[in-house]
């Protein structure tokens, strides 16, 4: 038997608001769409308390990389169905190439490490250090990630 | 980048955001009936549906790592010194994340190694000051050749595709690249030829510093590989459409010294195939230590530890084998791999170099590992496993019906 924990204060409601969209966003590059709700709450709620209490200086950063530690928590047991969850979604156009599909499969065949960095720098532009500060890694943890993905997907378009 | 791998990555986000749901109202989740709420959240209310929503499929599963209790300790970062002071944080996010996971392990311990096996090479003087990703070292490379004493590497392995030294212009990037491997020239040069996108310009022999080379079409860009050194390729690309003869740069190439050390990664030779430089691991078993502590790994380290699972590597391929490699302890002359509806195989452990470990590898052709059983000399149990099938290759899928049914994914 489950209840729904209904205990949300207006700050925290204020700091979800801002942030839920793109976090969601985010999650479902890492884990697919059936789990990324699940998976952003729940970082979310583990870390709201601090990041309300002003003891973090950048809180989408903090956010994003709550999300991004809570997917590497789980992907031990569930990166096998979030894999295929992202290999089975479907192109927007009738018309995308073929080869898009081997790259759609290469992209969920990716670590979830490895797709957080791919999504900040296709998805959002951003620079190496960017994704550095964002994720709070080194740059050189960011450029292993983006090599290694690149490398993975490359072998798609072969 | 590949200009046709990133629209097709860009168009690939794109249909995966398309399908982003939409968040909840407000961040909720299931408690059992018996779990007090936080007491420090006071109640709103929320749309009953929307919850629901929230909840989801992995909601009951998301009961088992809920905690209140304080949240370990995140990785620190594997170079604290370069992370930007632009945002700073009080304290790390919440983790768990193991010491080591598949993209690699932070604080590896240091391996020395001999004078000169890290050289690589910078462009002629003229091309200014490069920019050099020495990181590369501590991120792509292992050592294949350890010395008589075990403590110095003296040839290592590593940093394919991807170039140490580049002259970025306007026009893109003459890039200088130095791979340490035994493939000849023509083999490198099929391996990184042109992409389907890309038209094979021709492929065609040359001669380079003294040497045989190969001039081809590196992804997108014009090359030329040569041998400069016993088990090291350099390779120079120009931008496409500049102009620039590549070998032309290449003869003009200058040695310089590379790092003291890089991360304690060795590769066990009889147990591995030669490196085939098509990615940046390993084709076989790796052993390290970081802070101190064994490690063990199949083409790349993905676990350390003690306990028979942190030693134990089942690795699926999608053609339908399972790779089982991993350590043991000194007393362990045999693994017997438990096979669903076959004979259980026994395989033999070995040693290398002065590890007080014993290693093994061996590839189960048909049928699903269910079971890992150390046995010592005399066939006595000394510790056992069941088998998890994890496809930490990322380059790998699960094949349809080789997972055991225990560790089918939730």
């Amino acid at each position: 038997m489950y209840e729904i924990d209904q205990t949300t204060t207006e700050p925290t409601a204020e700091l979800w608001r801002t942030h839920a969209a793109e976090l969601v966003r985010f999650a479902t590059v890492l884990v697919g769409p059936s789990e990324a709700n699940d998976i952003v709450v729940e970082a979310f709620l583990r870390s709201s308390d601090r990041v309300l209490a002003g003891s973090v200086a950048n809180p989408r950063a903090y956010l994003f990389r709550a999300v991004a530690n809570h997917a590497n928590d789980l992907r031990r047991s569930r990166e096998r169905r979030w894999a295929r969850d992202l290999a089975a979604i479907g192109p927007a156009a009738v018309d995308t190439p073929d080869t898009y599909v081997d790259v759609r499969r290469a992209v969920a065949a990716l670590s979830v490490q490895q797709r957080a960095v791919v999504y900040f720098a296709y998805w959002d532009d951003l620079p190496e250090r960017a994704i550095a500060d964002l994720l709070q890694v080194s740059p050189g943890t960011v450029r292993r990630h983006l090599v290694r993905a690149r490398l993975n997907l490359r072998k798609a378009l072969r | 980048m590949n200009d046709q791998l990133d629209r097709a990555v860009r168009s690939v986000l794109e249909d995966i955001v398309r399908i982003a749901p939409q968040p909840p109202e407000q961040p909720a989740r299931l408690l059992t009936i018996d779990e007090p709420a936080t007491p420090r959240r006071r109640p709103v209310l929320a749309a009953a549906a929307a919850v629901i929503a929230v909840a989801g499929i992995g909601g009951v599963a998301l009961l088992s790592s809920r905690s209140d209790a304080p949240a370990p300790a995140a990785q620190p970062p594997e170079t604290a010194a370069t992370i930007s002071s632009t945002t700073p944080l009080a304290t790390p996010p919440p983790s768990s994340l193991p010491p080591c996971d598949d993209t690699g392990c932070r604080g590896f311990d240091r391996l020395p190694v001999t004078p000169g096996a890290t050289d690589y090479y910078v462009g002629p003087a003229h091309l200014g000051t490069p920019s050099i990703s020495t990181d590369w070292f501590d991120t792509l490379t292992r050592c294949v050749e350890l010395s008589d004493d075990f403590a110095t590497c003296e040839k290592i392995e590593g940093i394919a595709g991807v170039n140490l030294v580049g002259y970025p212009d306007a026009q893109g990037e003459i890039a200088i690249g130095t791979t340490f491997t035994d493939l000849t020239p023509a083999d490198y040069a099929a391996f990184w030829g042109p992409s389907r996108a890309t038209p094979d310009t021709g492929t065609r022999p040359t001669v380079v510093r003294g040497h045989d080379a190969i001039s081809y079409t590196n992804e997108i860009a014009p090359g030329v590989v040569w041998q400069e050194r016993p088990g090291v390729l350099v390779w120079v690309t120009v931008p496409a459409g500049s102009g620039l003869d590549p070998a032309t740069v290449a003869e003009g190439i200058q040695r310089v010294d590379g790092p003291a050390s890089i991360p304690n990664r060795v590769v066990v030779p009889a147990l591995s195939r030669p490196w085939d430089a098509q990615d940046n691991d390993a084709d076989g078993l790796v052993v390290a230590t970081a802070n101190g502590q064994g490690c063990v790994g199949l083409n790349y380290v993905d676990t350390c530890g003690d306990e028979i699972s942190a030693r134990t590597i089942a690795r699926p391929s999608s053609s339908g084998t399972v790779t089982i490699a991993g350590s043991t302890p000194a007393d362990v002359a045999t693994v017997r791999i438990e096979i669903t509806g076959a004979t259980p195989i026994d395989v033999d452990t070995i040693t290398f170099a002065d590890y007080s470990s014993r290693f093994y590898s061996t590839v189960v052709t048909s049928g699903a590992p269910e079971k890992i059983t150390w046995l010592d000399a005399d066939d006595a149990v000394i510790d056992s496993m069941e088998v998890a099938l994890v496809p930490v290759d990322t380059a790998e899928t699960v094949p349809p019906g080789m997972l055991p049914s225990s560790t089918s994914a939730p």
